[in-house]
């Protein structure tokens, strides 16, 4: 029934076998994917099926979570994640995270982009640091909306400007993955359709897994996705054979919006 | 002058213990039946009447260790004891308040938990920690049961030197005032009641004021 499709492109991360557990309770059952380097994945299901569990695995955040239990394989660049010897601190530094909510920290535009490659020892220099600044936010697509006020506070600016300050606050440790979760769902179309451009624009450079609950969004962005159900995937190929031509009759019904 | 070395003694010894432990408690401290029971145990300490503190005080620094009476050394760290509950809960309530998305946020991007708790957490936490110290202060000001206790009711005439010598704390030093009604004390029972007030406005004003100081939105 997992029809695994076979990715054309280099792999950069894959799952195998992998289950969640929080509590008692299984939020994710037997999952196998793999997450094709630069490329962009959709991961899309009825609202609790585990997207964004399955997200939070992948760097490592379920960590943060005392009752999650994560067992089975995630391996970056075939490097085991969970294993013993890898520092999460440096994970999560490789793999960068995009949150549902915008979440600028209480601090200067400035400082919430420098934030990162401070507390990473990325440089000591002021006048490089500056420059990470500066190109994280071009890359972020807001640089030229907030030259002129780097040192006020990030919680300042609009939402559809907070998201793309937190994005360029991901990229400035230049991850390899970026996770995305749900990335729009608090802007409005206009910002909406920036982030859509930016996300297509980041994919030469990083390898990204986004969250939606947009079909439209999935179809637009995203080379390939992932169908989740009730904890399990029950259909992962490219998406323009998710959304032309499924296989199976649920994911069928979900795209067509006839049940969710 | 006694209430002012106690009080310096209570500050310095229960904001470093109290705001430690509640961080520890709450960021670091696995979740087990052990924790819990501390945690109950804070909270209950925190509704032990005065006096009980003022006779352990008697028991633990007197009897046991033999520090001088009625020194504010003695007073202050009762009143350590009386006020560290008050402070961890406070504390620890301030460091919940603080938004899980902006603690997601700073290890999405790769810090540790110290680096989370000492760079994001304590610092929103903070107007929090200092308002529920004050106020923890400002009680512990205003409070006379267990002093008696400890005998900071010398009628003292010197102001003290030190943390060492024998000194008498205001509400103590009213307390007996008022209770000897002679010509001559009433004036100087009024006085210091005046300036107790005063103490306890001009504390709960800063308390106001650094909490607005370091008030910051998202
Ligand atoms: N911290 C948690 N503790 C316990 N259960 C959780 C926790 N987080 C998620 N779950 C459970 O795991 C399941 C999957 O949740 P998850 O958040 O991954 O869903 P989702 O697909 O992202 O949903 P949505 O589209 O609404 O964001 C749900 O049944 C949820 O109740
Ligand atoms: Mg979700």
């Amino acid at each position: 029934m997992n029809s695994q499709t076979e990715i054309s492109k280099q792999i950069r991360m894959r799952a195998q076998n992998v289950d969640v557990f929080y509590g008692d309770k299984q939020a994710l059952k037997k999952i196998n994917l793999d997450i094709a380097a630069n490329q962009v994945t959709a991961l899309i299901g009825p609202s609790g099926c585990g997207k964004s569990t399955f997200l939070r695995c992948l760097n490592r955040m379920n960590d943060t979570i005392d009752s999650c239990k994560v067992s089975g394989d995630v391996s970056l660049d075939q490097r085991d994640i969970y294993s013993k010897d890898v520092d999460v601190v440096e994970l999560r530094a490789r793999i960068g995270m995009v949150f549902q909510k915008p979440n600028p920290f209480p601090k200067s535009i400035y400082d919430n982009v420098a934030y990162g490659p401070r507390i990473h020892g990325l440089t000591n220099n002021r006048h490089e640091l500056d420059i990470i600044v500066e190109q994280s936010l071009l890359r972020a697509g807001l640089f030229d909306e907030v030259s002129d006020r780097l040192n006020s506070p990030g919680t300042s600016l609009s939402g559809g400007q907070q998201q793309r300050l937190c994005i360029a606050r991901a990229i400035a440790i230049s991850p390899e993955v970026i996770l995305m979760d749900e990335p729009c769902s608090a802007l409005d179309p206009i910002a909406t359709a920036k982030v859509e451009e930016l996300i297509d624009e980041l994919k030469d450079h990083y390898t990204i897994v986004i969250v939606t609950h947009n079909m439209q969004q999935a179809a637009r962005v995203s080379q390939y996705t992932a169908f989740f159900h009730l904890g399990e995937i029950i259909e992962f190929a490219e998406t323009e054979k998710i959304f032309t031509n499924p296989v199976e009759k649920r994911t069928q019904d979900y795209i067509t919006g006839r049940f969710g | 002058m006694g209430s002012l070395f106690t009080l310096i003694i209570t500050l310095a010894l229960a904001f470093p213990i109290g705001v430690a432990t509640a961080v520890y408690l709450e960021e670091f401290a696995p979740k087990n039946r052990f924790t819990d029971f501390i945690e109950v145990n804070i909270n209950n300490l925190a509704a032990v009447p005065s006096i009980v503190f003022g006779l352990l005080g008697l028991a633990i620094f007197i009897q046991v260790f033999h520090l001088p009476r009625s020194a504010p050394i003695v007073g202050g760290l009762t009143l350590m004891l009386m006020t560290l509950p008050v402070i961890i809960i406070a504390t620890r309530a301030a460091l919940k308040a603080v938004p899980p998305s902006i603690r997601e946020a700073a290890y999405g991007v790769g810090a540790s938990r110290l680096q989370v708790v000492t760079h994001h957490v304590l610092p929103l936490g903070l107007p929090g920690i200092l308002t529920g110290t004050i106020v923890g202060m400002a009680q512990a000001l205003g409070e006379t049961a267990p002093l008696l206790m400890i005998g900071m009711v010398a009628f003292i005439v010197d102001t003290p030197g030190g943390p060492l010598d024998a000194a008498t704390v205001l509400p103590v030093q009213v307390f007996l005032w008022a209770d000897s009604p002679e010509r001559g004390f009433i004036e100087k029972t009024s006085a210091a009641i005046m300036v107790l007030l005063a103490f306890l406005i001009v504390m709960n004003a800063l308390a106001i004021y650094l909490r607005q100081k370091f008030e910051i939105r998202w």
